[in-house]
């Protein structure tokens, strides 16, 4: 840089002005403030203009700018004129190892400026830690967002391990084809027995029934009893179980049915050719397997959900057991 | 872009900052309003816009966002304030106390008020919250040669302020 270029007291206004704009670079800055630090001059900030207050600005003359060239060119040289530069620097930690030393050096030949430094130190400004936010509380944010899905997942859980337990029937261990068939196969039995049933009637003793025997010994009759003795229960089971022995084995009706009409209603009935689902859910993985474990532990019932792994092209069969209810969904 | 979502403020971690800074942007406030409710306000609402801008601020960048947010409030309630000069009338012109009542930070903190808002503002962000010349140049909007200049300023006014009373050591 030229001596032309270096702030001086003919031009320090303009730097001035660059500098509390924001316009000057680093090192201008540090020139600038090197001049004021030199020069004790003191920037008086009168609300949101600053503007320059120079105690000793008449004295800057030309002698006063040839030593101020001489300090910017000598910087690193601790003086009388730039002492307290350093003491602020030292106060503020930026001096580094070796400025520290000479500065050491200096203060142990001044000491005057010792006093000044003990001065500067103390000038630190401590927080007052008693004063305090009152109001932290309102200011934070509610957590509670996060609840919800846990709670719905628990519900849902809650009602499939209540739904199991009321509804532990076999007719729901089988499906609703096994079921319907079942029942119409039932009820034509039931209708065949009633019918052979009433045909054996006229031949039965009714005086020697169990039945009998036991309303005899009752102190009062029961006005219902008349009818109980025209049904003697004990020679109608016997009837019925001796007919059941000697019927022939008839065919389920629901073995000619397509396999596909089963595994269209997403369930497994009892089939002749049954899915094994053991050998399904061996290859399937059970993603939730701490949550049925202690589902299972709480409610004494087997529970069990299994997913089949994509990269075993099963993509979309699950497997799920809450006691005796097992239901398997495969795709397509 | 993305690396600054998936760091963005948690609802816990903006709860953290609420324990964490907001005595310290109270009594930031507070040294520079001089009025309880008002600095009440100004925490409230500079929690508030930054809660608006959680997606967007990490949690290691809160406490500066806080602070700049804070000092901008500030400036715009002494400006209004000074507009309406009330301000003004709120400014206390205390003598110097006798050495009897002397305590170093309570006439360190009267001094302070002496300040212009700016060196107060640089020397309770380097005092108070310990920032360095480039966190408090990024807070104010000064550059660092600017923040170095308005500390030694104040640095200077206090230590005057200090003879003036003769309290050197």
């Amino acid at each position: 840089m030229a001596n032309a270029d270096k702030i001086n007291n003919n031009n320090f206004e303009k730097y001035l002005k660059d500098f509390e704009e924001g316009r000057l670079d680093e090192k201008l800055s540090e020139e600038l403030l090197c001049f004021i630090e030199t020069y004790h001059l003191f920037l008086k900030d009168d609300q949101s203009e600053i503007v320059l207050h120079a105690d000793k600005k008449d004295e800057l003359n030309a002698e006063v700018k040839q030593t101020f060239l001489q300090v910017n060119t000598e910087i690193e040289t601790i003086t009388e004129t730039n002492i307290h530069y350093f003491l602020k620097s030292k106060v503020e930690g930026l001096l580094d190892h070796n400025t520290h030393e000479r500065l050491e050096i200096f203060l142990n030949k001044h000491q005057d400026y010792r006093v000044e430094l003990m001065l500067l130190e103390q000038i630190k400004l401590a927080p007052d830690n008693q004063i305090k936010f009152p109001h932290k509380a309102k200011l934070k944010q509610k957590q509670t967002k996060w609840l919800w899905p846990i709670i719905a997942t628990a519900a849902c859980f809650a009602g499939l391990i209540i739904f199991s337990l009321n509804f532990n029937h076999e007719s729901i261990k089988a499906s609703a084809v096994q079921h319907f068939v079942k029942t119409q196969k039932d009820s034509v039995n039931s209708n065949q027995r009633k019918i052979e049933t009433r045909a054996s009637l006229p031949q039965m003793n009714l005086t020697q029934t169990k039945t009998n025997r036991i309303f005899q010994n009752r102190k009062k009759s029961h006005p219902k009893d008349s009818l109980f003795l025209m049904f003697p229960i004990e020679q109608f089971v016997d009837t019925f179980n001796t007919q059941e022995e000697n019927k022939p084995e008839s065919i389920p009706l629901y073995e000619n049915l397509p396999e596909e009409v089963f595994f269209s209603w997403n369930v497994i009935p009892d089939l002749p050719v049954k899915p094994s689902f053991k050998s399904q859910t061996l290859s399937m993985n059970n993603p939730i397997h701490p949550i049925t474990s202690g589902l299972s532990y709480l409610t004494q019932q087997e529970i069990d959900f299994r997913m089949a792994n994509n990269a075993l092209e099963k993509k979309g069969r699950y497997f799920l057991k809450i006691g005796k209810l097992e239901i398997l969904h495969v795709e397509n | 872009m993305t690396l600054s979502y998936c760091s963005a403020m948690t609802d816990s971690e903006y709860n953290k900052t609420v324990d964490l800074y907001a005595d310290g942007i109270y009594r930031f406030a507070l040294k520079h309003i001089k009025n309880a409710m008002s600095a009440q306000d100004i925490v409230q609402e500079t929690y508030t816009k930054v809660w608006v801008k959680h997606k967007e601020v990490t949690f290691a960048k809160s406490k500066a966002y806080l602070f700049t947010t804070a000092y901008h409030l500030i400036i715009d309630f002494l400006k209004q304030e000074a507009r309406n000069g009330e301000f003004k009338e709120q400014e206390i012109k205390k003598s110097v106390k006798p050495v009897e009542d002397f305590d170093l930070q309570t006439i360190l903190h009267e001094a302070l008020d002496k300040l212009p808002v700016i060196q107060k503002t640089v020397v309770l962000l380097r005092d108070y919250e310990g920032y360095n010349y480039a966190e408090i140049a990024e807070i104010t909007a000064l550059n660092e040669s600017q923040v170095k200049v308005y500390i030694f300023r104040a640095r200077q006014t206090l230590k005057s302020y200090l003879k003036q009373i003769d309290l050197v050591v």
